[in-house]
C-alpha cells in the first residue's frame, strides 16, 4: 500500500486531468474546487463488511416499507409506533404523493447511508439520504486512476472492485424503466456543487445527461425533445433535482429546473423517477429516532445496526434529560443538512446554552440530541506526515430487482484536526474505500 | 432503449466546442509565427494579429498585448478566454465525448492557467497546448461512434478553421479544401445547414474569385459563413 500512498500528488493530478471537482458558492461567486483526495484508503474487513452488508440492506428495505406504508396505509402510525405529528409535520412529507405507488413500488433506489465507527469497533448509522444522496463518483474513480497509479497494491491486496457502481445503478434503472422509454439523469446543471457527478454518471451508465428545458410532458407521458421536433419517450428519469423543484406545477411555481406536469406521469406510473418523491420524510432528522422501530415492525427483525443514541425533546423523560445534560450532548436541527445546524454542547458559552435550552423548549420537534460518539481517527497524510482526522462513511445502497450495497463507500475526512464536520462543502477531503475479499 | 435525439442545446454545445478548440489552435498557430518574427524585431505579425481580431484598443504596447491576448481572461479574444469557452461546452457533454477526451481540454486549461500564473511570455511554452488540441481530436475520432456527434463537432470546427484563415489571407487551397470538407459534414446533417447561404458561399469560393484582401469580399464572405449554421 506504500507506493500508493507515496503516489497520492500523481492520482491527484489524474483526478485534475479528468476534471474532478465540485462547485461551492460562497458570497455569491461560484467556484469549481478539487475534492482533495487521501491516499491512504479505510479498509474495511470482510468480517466487518458482511455485517455492514446485511444491516444496510435491513435498513433500507425497512425504510422503503416505511415510506410504502407512510403514503398508503399508514399503519406504523395506527400502531402508535410513531406519532403522527413526527409524520405530518415533517418537511420532507409531501401530501402530493398520498395514494402514489411509483414504479416497482421502490422509493429510495439509491441510498446513502452514514456512518462512523466508534473507538470500540462499534458501527454506528449517522444519518440515512434517501432524497439524493451523492459522492459515489469519487471513490470510483480515484479506484480507476489509483489502479492506474499504483497496480502492484492492487495486486497485492485483495480488494473488492469497486467501477461496478454504475453497473449497479444501470441495472436497477433498466429494472423500472421497464422498457418505456430511454433513461435519463435529470441535472440541474453546470452550477450544482455535485455536477461532476450527474456528467459522470450519464457517461458510465449510457444514460442520457438531461438539462431543464430538455424534457416535456405531453398526454402524461415524458419526452426527451430533439432537434427538428424529434423526441423520445424517457421510461426512467434519475433526477439529480430537489423534490419541491422538480415539477413547477405541483411544487414551486417559480423553479425552471424542474419539468411542468411531472407529477402527473409519475402518477400515472407511466415514468419512474429514481429516487421517489416525497422520500424525505424518511430521512428526516426526527425520524431517524424510529428506523430500529420500523424494523422491527416492517420486518419483524431485530435491528442488525445501531443508531447513534439518541434522544427526542418531543419525550417527556427525553427532555428532561437534554436539558439535564445539554454540555455532553451534540444538538441538530432536524431542518438542517450538509454539515450545518449541528452544535456541540462542549463547545457553547454558558449563554448560547441557555439560548440553545430556551429553543427546545419553545420547538421541542424541530430538535435532535445525540451522545457524543468518540469516532475512530483515520490517518491521513497532511504534507509529508500522517496524522490522525474524523472520518466517516457514506455506503450506497441500491434497489432494483434487490437490494444490494456497493462494495466501497465514500470515507469523507474532516481536515481540521479539532473538527468532527466531514464536509466536502465545508474543506474536508476523501479516501478511497476498500472492502476485502478475504 | 438507445436514444437517438440529440437536445438542440447539445448540439449547440457540440458546435461550439468544435469552434473554440480550433480557435485556440489556430492562434496558437499564428502567434507563434508572430513570435517568430518577433526574434528578429519585426512586430509587424502582432500588429495584423490584433488589428485583424479588432482587439488594437485593448491594449498599450507588444509586450502587453502578447500577455494579453494569452492570458486576459476579460478580453473574448484571449487564448485563455477561448479556451474556458471550449471547457465551458466540453464539460457539459462528458456523456457524449468521454472523459478521456475531456481530460484534454482539461489539461490545456492546466497548462495555460499555470503559464498565466507566472506571465510567461514565450508562447512555445504552449506547445503542451497545440499537442493537447491535436489529442483532444484523435480522441474524438477514436472514442465517438455517434456519426451525428462528430459531425456537430466537425462543422464547428472547420467553419472556425475557415473564418481564420479567411481573416489572415490564407491561400485559396486552404480555405477551398476544408470547405470540401463542410460541404459532405452538410450532407450528413442537412437540417443544420442554411441551403442558400451555403450556395452564396460556394459561388465565392473560386479560385478566381478568392480575394481576402478585398475588404468587402472578405467581410461578406465571413458573414455567410457565421450564418451558415440554422440550429
Amino acid at each position: 500500500m506504500d507506493a500508493l500512498v507515496e503516489s497520492r500528488d500523481t492520482v491527484n493530478k489524474w483526478l485534475e486531468r479528468f476534471g474532478v471537482r465540485f462547485g461551492v458558492f460562497k458570497n455569491g461567486v461560484f467556484n469549481e474546487q478539487l475534492f482533495p483526495f487521501d491516499s491512504i484508503p479505510r479498509v474495511i474487513s470482510k468480517s466487518d463488511w458482511d455485517y455492514l452488508e446485511k444491516g444496510l440492506k435491513q435498513r433500507v428495505d425497512a425504510l422503503n416499507k416505511f415510506l410504502y406504508d407512510i403514503y398508503h396505509e399508514k399503519k406504523i402510525v395506527k400502531s402508535g409506533i410513531i406519532p403522527k405529528e413526527f409524520i405530518y409535520s415533517s418537511k420532507g412529507y409531501m401530501p402530493e404523493c398520498e395514494g402514489i405507488t411509483p414504479a416497482r413500488n421502490i422509493y429510495s433506489h439509491i441510498s446513502g447511508i452514514d456512518l462512523v465507527q466508534g473507538k470500540n469497533g462499534r458501527w454506528y448509522i449517522l444519518e440515512d439520504n434517501l432524497r439524493i444522496p451523492s459522492g459515489a463518483s469519487y471513490p470510483m474513480i480515484a479506484r480507476t486512476v489509483s489502479r492506474k497509479v499504483s497496480p502492484e497494491t492492487f495486486i497485492n491486496n485483495n480488494v473488492a472492485d469497486n467501477r461496478n457502481y454504475s453497473h449497479l445503478i444501470r441495472e436497477m434503472m433498466e429494472y423500472v424503466n421497464d422498457e418505456r422509454g430511454i433513461s435519463v439523469i435529470l441535472t440541474p446543471g453546470r452550477y450544482n456543487s455535485a455536477f461532476f457527478e450527474h456528467s459522470y454518471l450519464a457517461e458510465k451508465t449510457g444514460a442520457i445527461l438531461a438539462f431543464p428545458g430538455d424534457l416535456i410532458v405531453e398526454d402524461d407521458n415524458v419526452y426527451y425533445q430533439g432537434l427538428y421536433k424529434q423526441r423520445q419517450r424517457v421510461g426512467a428519469i434519475y433526477r439529480r433535482v430537489s423534490d419541491e423543484y422538480l415539477d413547477p406545477l405541483t411544487f414551486e411555481p417559480s423553479s425552471l429546473l424542474g419539468v411542468p406536469n411531472l407529477m402527473q406521469a409519475y402518477k400515472k406510473g407511466n415514468v419512474a423517477i429514481v429516487n421517489g418523491l416525497g422520500n424525505g420524510v424518511a430521512d428526516d432528522k426526527g425520524i431517524y429516532y424510529f428506523v430500529p422501530k420500523m424494523i422491527e415492525f416492517y420486518l419483524n427483525e431485530e435491528p442488525i445496526l445501531d443508531n447513534a443514541p439518541t434522544y427526542l425533546p418531543y419525550f417527556e423523560d427525553d427532555y428532561k434529560f437534554i436539558l439535564e445534560n445539554i454540555e455532553k450532548l451534540v444538538i441538530k436541527d432536524v431542518s438542517e443538512a450538509g454539515g450545518y445546524g449541528v452544535m456541540f454542547g462542549r463547545d457553547l458559552s454558558p449563554e448560547k446554552l441557555e439560548e440553545m435550552k430556551e429553543l427546545i423548549i419553545s420547538e421541542p420537534r424541530r430538535w435532535i440530541a445525540q451522545e457524543v460518539i468518540d469516532f475512530k481517527d483515520l490517518e491521513i497524510l497532511e504534507g509529508e506526515e500522517r496524522v490522525e482526522r474524523k472520518a466517516d462513511l457514506r455506503a450506497f445502497v441500491i434497489t432494483g430487482k434487490t437490494t444490494k450495497v456497493w462494495k466501497s463507500g465514500l470515507t469523507r475526512f474532516s481536515r481540521n484536526p479539532n473538527s468532527f464536520i466531514v464536509n466536502s462543502s465545508q474543506g474536508g477531503g476523501f479516501k478511497d474505500t476498500w472492502i476485502m475479499e478475504n | 432503449m438507445m436514444c437517438f435525439a440529440i437536445s438542440p442545446n447539445k448540439a449547440n454545445r457540440l458546435y461550439w466546442l468544435g469552434r473554440y478548440t480550433e480557435r485556440v489552435y489556430t492562434s496558437l498557430h499564428i502567434l507563434r509565427k508572430c513570435y517568430d518574427q518577433m526574434i528578429d524585431g519585426n512586430a509587424d505579425g502582432y500588429i495584423n494579429y490584433y488589428n485583424t481580431m479588432n482587439i488594437n484598443s485593448m491594449y498599450d504596447d507588444i509586450p502587453e498585448f502578447t500577455s494579453g491576448l494569452m492570458y486576459d481572461k476579460n478580453n473574448p479574444a484571449s487564448l485563455i478566454s477561448s479556451l474556458e469557452a471550449a471547457n465551458d461546452n466540453a464539460i457539459l457533454l462528458r456523456e457524449e465525448i468521454m472523459s478521456e477526451t475531456l481530460s484534454y481540454i482539461q489539461m490545456s486549461r492546466v497548462r495555460i492557467n499555470n503559464a498565466a500564473e507566472k506571465t510567461e511570455s514565450n508562447i512555445t511554452n504552449l506547445q503542451p497546448v497545440t499537442d493537447y488540441l491535436l489529442a483532444f481530436w484523435g480522441s474524438v475520432d477514436e472514442r465517438i461512434f455517434d456519426e451525428r456527434i462528430r459531425n456537430f463537432l466537425e462543422a464547428g470546427r472547420l467553419i472556425e478553421y475557415i473564418d481564420m484563415h479567411i481573416r489572415f489571407d490564407y491561400n485559396f487551397f486552404r480555405v477551398s479544401e476544408a470547405f470540401d470538407k463542410l460541404c459532405k459534414c452538410s450532407k450528413i446533417e442537412e437540417g443544420m445547414f442554411d441551403s442558400t447561404k451555403m450556395i452564396k458561399i460556394e459561388s465565392m469560393l473560386t479560385a478566381d474569385s478568392y480575394d481576402p484582401k478585398d475588404v468587402t469580399y472578405k467581410y461578406t464572405l465571413l458573414k455567410y459563413l457565421n450564418e451558415l449554421i440554422t440550429v
